[in-house]
């Protein structure tokens, strides 16, 4: 697709990162058609809790799209956990069903996962995860020289860090495997489902005024 | 309900520091006290070491989208721009909860010292700056700053130098938390260089007291709630006792929009919006304001009546004038593990114990390069947050802005959170008081429930940063007396949030203040402030052990009011 924005070279004027810069671009997404084979319903029980990619992995798109590209930015090496190690795809997957999710963040996300196979089927003919190391990293290069395309592997690296050093009670970092991995060590006492943090404060006070502002707008 | 029998003799608004020795004193002398607090009640059992619910999608603070702030500063023409938090990212809640921004502190607690009461007098008037000395002096404090010492819980030790601040008392009423190793190293460093580290006291209790465990160390401290009770929240070491007499109720999760003044000028009742987001009054013989100091300049300003037509105590044009934050700055100096032998490295490793030094070495300072006799101030030692998610997340860029990922990315990412100790210490100077620091009501931006939202105007005074750069320096001295890399530290106008004062004066004269040295309100008898609203000047400490010991002062006089 040639007005995928992940073929939108960087503008060296334009200013980098910053909370307004990511809504214009997640406005942006909201926009740009759809490209890609994502449907509008992204099943999470076509999931499978092993994130294997490959022809026989369970995974649909775009999770099976995203663990491919989250295992290339974070493999299994003597530096570190393999994203899948982690349970970076389940993090990601749990996250979006949390009560206050950003769900322009995932729109985000997705969209990204069909301008990134666009590329790849008109670069190489398949689609990402089907693609060989090298390919995903040349290929990932490329995108990353777009302005949109930097932002979206940005957000998900960002979303593996967390991941990685956030409590297991979120999904990822299992028994506290990503803590082991970068040396931190956790402090005490340590949250349960119970505690998570859309159960606590103004979080659960948020979740309480999102549901007054529908009743008074299905009222209204 | 008739406002001529009041529910309550006394209606406390906003839980924290400021609020909480008044509502505590009360009710132990027996008069009944209703607590108002915006934020939810969140106890011992609610309190996790979980990143993402203290610091990426807080539970403490509002939602901007619900309640935000508007701040001023200015751009680089020099023109004042203003910009609502929603939009800037800039975030000027603290806490909001039973307790406030107390249950989050580091409780790094320092007393003011008898200098930092007449600032004007000790060392003359600066140009551009509003300085007027305190109408109290420290020996007025000195005996409340004890009784902080044993009700909310200080742990220290007391040493001789050439500033401390008169005591009362030989010693601290609780010994010195657990130290880390790190502390030879900084002691070894200050010998060499000539000077005397000073313990820095702390509100954490280091043997269980009153009910309250004592700290279990768990290394994350400061901007976490505390477990154990061992912090000395005015939740934990207040508030709680006071509601077991009987005589204190706490109302969570109300929002003060205004107080209602009569034809007498004196309130009669608060009204406020509940959880349920319905609009309720409540009557009391006296209102006590405690929401820390922008939003208790806010809700002074929004409160029109009959006789405060400008809003309550207004009438000369001072609520919010003269906001204070702690100028100063900090820095940071890294002890790489590969330049270390394995034992030093084990050592530096630990993690739960405090560090616990400060030099106070300039807390007055005679430099000719300063031009003469000038205050200083305080330097405070930390080991870095231990947070990992601010360690790892900018390791994806690498120094010419460009995104990294695999090995490389993993490397960083692990070298940042455990390949060295990192010691961080932070400056505390005077925030001169100025015409360019003040709160006001902004004119469009409301809040959820259609009141105004506190405007902030941010300037500094060029001197603070003179003295800020100055303290830094030489704390930057003594990092690198200690051998650590990668040393930076940065001193710079922009407020820390946290550390907030001023706004609403006490003085003698109406015309300059707001309040009268007893912090009762000079032309509406029935209020008083008891948060860090009522100080002319800060001092060069953190502030908080202050707001304590005056809101325990000013709780003697409601007492002898009623
Ligand atoms: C992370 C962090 C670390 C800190 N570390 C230190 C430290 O090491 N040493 C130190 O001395 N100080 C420290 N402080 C500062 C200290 O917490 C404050 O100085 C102190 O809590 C201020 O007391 P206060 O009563 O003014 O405000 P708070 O303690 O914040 O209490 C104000 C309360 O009023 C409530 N309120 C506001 N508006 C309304 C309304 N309209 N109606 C009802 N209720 C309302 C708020 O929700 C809040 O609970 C730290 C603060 C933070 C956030
Ligand atoms: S370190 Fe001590 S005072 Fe701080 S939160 Fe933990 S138990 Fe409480």
């Amino acid at each position: 697709m040639s007005d995928s924005p992940f073929k939108l070279h960087k503008n060296a004027n334009e200013k980098e990162g910053g909370a307004l810069y990511r809504r214009q671009l997640l406005k942006l997404a909201s926009i740009l058609p759809v490209t890609g084979v994502i449907g509008p319903v992204y099943a999470r029980n076509s999931v499978s809790k092993h994130s294997d990619v490959g022809a026989e992995s369970p995974l649909q798109d775009p999770w099976l799209s995203l663990d491919a590209v989250q295992n290339h930015l974070f493999p299994a090496s003597e530096s570190g956990l393999s994203a899948k190690q982690f349970k970076a795809l389940d993090y990601l997957q749990s996250k979006f069903e949390r009560p206050l999710a950003d769900h322009e963040e995932q729109q985000f996300l997705f969209q990204g996962v069909g301008w990134l196979n666009d590329l790849s089927i008109s670069d190489y003919r398949r689609r990402f995860a089907a693609l060989d190391y090298a390919e995903k990293e040349a290929l990932l290069q490329k995108i990353v020289k777009s302005r949109a395309g930097e932002n979206w592997l940005s957000l998900i690296i960002d979303n593996l860090i967390e991941a990685l050093v956030t409590d297991p009670v979120y999904s990822g970092n299992p028994d506290g495997a990503g803590w082991k991995s970068v040396g931190q060590i956790p402090g005490f006492p340590r949250p349960q489902a119970q505690d998570r943090y859309y159960e606590l404060g103004y979080q659960k006070r948020q979740r309480l005024y999102r549901q007054n502002d529908e009743k008074r707008l299905t009222k209204g | 309900m008739s406002a001529h029998t009041p529910e309550f003799d006394v209606c406390v608004i906003g839980s924290g520091a400021g609020g909480g020795p008044v509502a505590f004193r009360l009710a132990q002398a027996g008069y009944q006290v209703l607590v108002l607090e915006k934020g939810p009640w969140l106890k011992e059992e609610h309190f996790f070491k979980d990143e993402l619910s203290c610091c990426r999608h807080s539970i403490f603070t509002p939602d901007l989208a619900d309640e935000q702030h508007v701040l001023e500063t200015r751009n680089e023409y020099g023109n004042w721009y203003s910009e609502a938090t929603s939009q800037s990212g800039w975030n000027f809640w603290n806490g909001n909860m039973v307790g406030g921004s107390s249950n989050l502190m580091s409780g790094f607690f320092y007393r003011l010292k008898p200098q930092d009461f007449r600032l004007k007098s000790e060392f003359g008037a600066i140009e551009g700056a509003n300085i007027e000395d305190w109408p109290i002096s420290y020996d007025d404090l000195e005996p409340y700053y004890t009784l902080v010492e044993s009700e909310v819980g200080v742990s220290g030790h007391a040493v001789a130098h050439a500033f401390a601040e008169p005591r009362s008392t030989k010693d601290f009423p609780q010994k010195p938390t657990a130290e880390h190793p790190i502390v030879k190293r900084i002691e070894s460093a200050c010998d060499a260089l000539g000077y005397q580290p000073l313990p820095t006291p702390r509100a954490i209790l280091s043997s269980p007291d009153k009910g309250r465990r004592s700290c279990e160390y768990s290394g994350f401290c400061g901007s976490y709630g505390c477990a154990s009770g061992a912090k000395g929240s005015s939740r934990a070491a207040l508030l709680d006792r006071a509601v077991e007499s009987g005589k204190c109720h706490i109302w969570d999760n109300c929002k003060v929009n205004r107080l209602i003044s009569g034809a007498d000028g004196k309130v009669v009742e608060a009204e406020f919006v509940n959880a349920e987001e319905q609009v309720q009054r409540v009557s009391a013989k006296i209102f006590v304001v405690a929401c820390q100091a922008v939003e208790t300049s806010r809700l002074l300003l929004a409160s029109v009546g009959p006789k405060h037509l400008k809003g309550l105590g207004n009438n000369h044009d001072q609520v919010g004038k003269n906001l204070l934050f702690s100028a100063g700055g900090a820095g940071s100096g890294d002890l790489p593990y590969a330049d270390l032998d394995p034992e030093s490295v084990k050592a530096l490793q630990t993690r739960g114990p405090f560090v616990n030094r400060n030099l106070q070495e300039w807390y007055v300072i005679d430099d000719e390069a300063l031009g003469g006799r000038v205050k200083g101030g305080t330097i405070d030692f930390l080991l870095r947050h231990p947070n990992a998610l601010p360690q790892a997340l900018p390791q994806k860029w690498d120094d010419d802005g460009n995104l990294l990922w695999g090995e490389t990315l993993q490397k960083r990412i692990k070298s940042a959170i455990s390949g060295q100790q990192t010691l961080n210490f932070e400056v505390f100077n005077d925030w001169l008081p100025t015409d360019n620091c003040f709160v006001s009501l902004d004119t469009s931006v409301k809040d959820r429930w259609n009141q105004p939202v506190a405007k902030v105007r941010l300037g500094y005074h060029e001197h603070d940063l003179k003295i800020g750069n100055y303290l830094a320096d030489k704390a930057a001295g003594v990092l690198q007396q200690m051998g650590a890399k990668n040393i930076n530290w940065s001193v710079s106008g922009s407020p820390p949030a946290n550390l907030m004062a001023g706004g609403c004066r006490f003085g003698t004269d109406i015309e300059t203040s707001v309040l009268d040295p007893d912090c009762r309100m000079h032309d509406c008898e029935n209020l008083y402030v008891t948060d860090g609203s009522f100080m002319p000047t800060g001092g060069s400490v953190t502030y908080t052990w202050t707001i304590y010991a005056n809101a325990f002062r000013v709780a003697d006089k409601i007492i002898a009011a009623l």
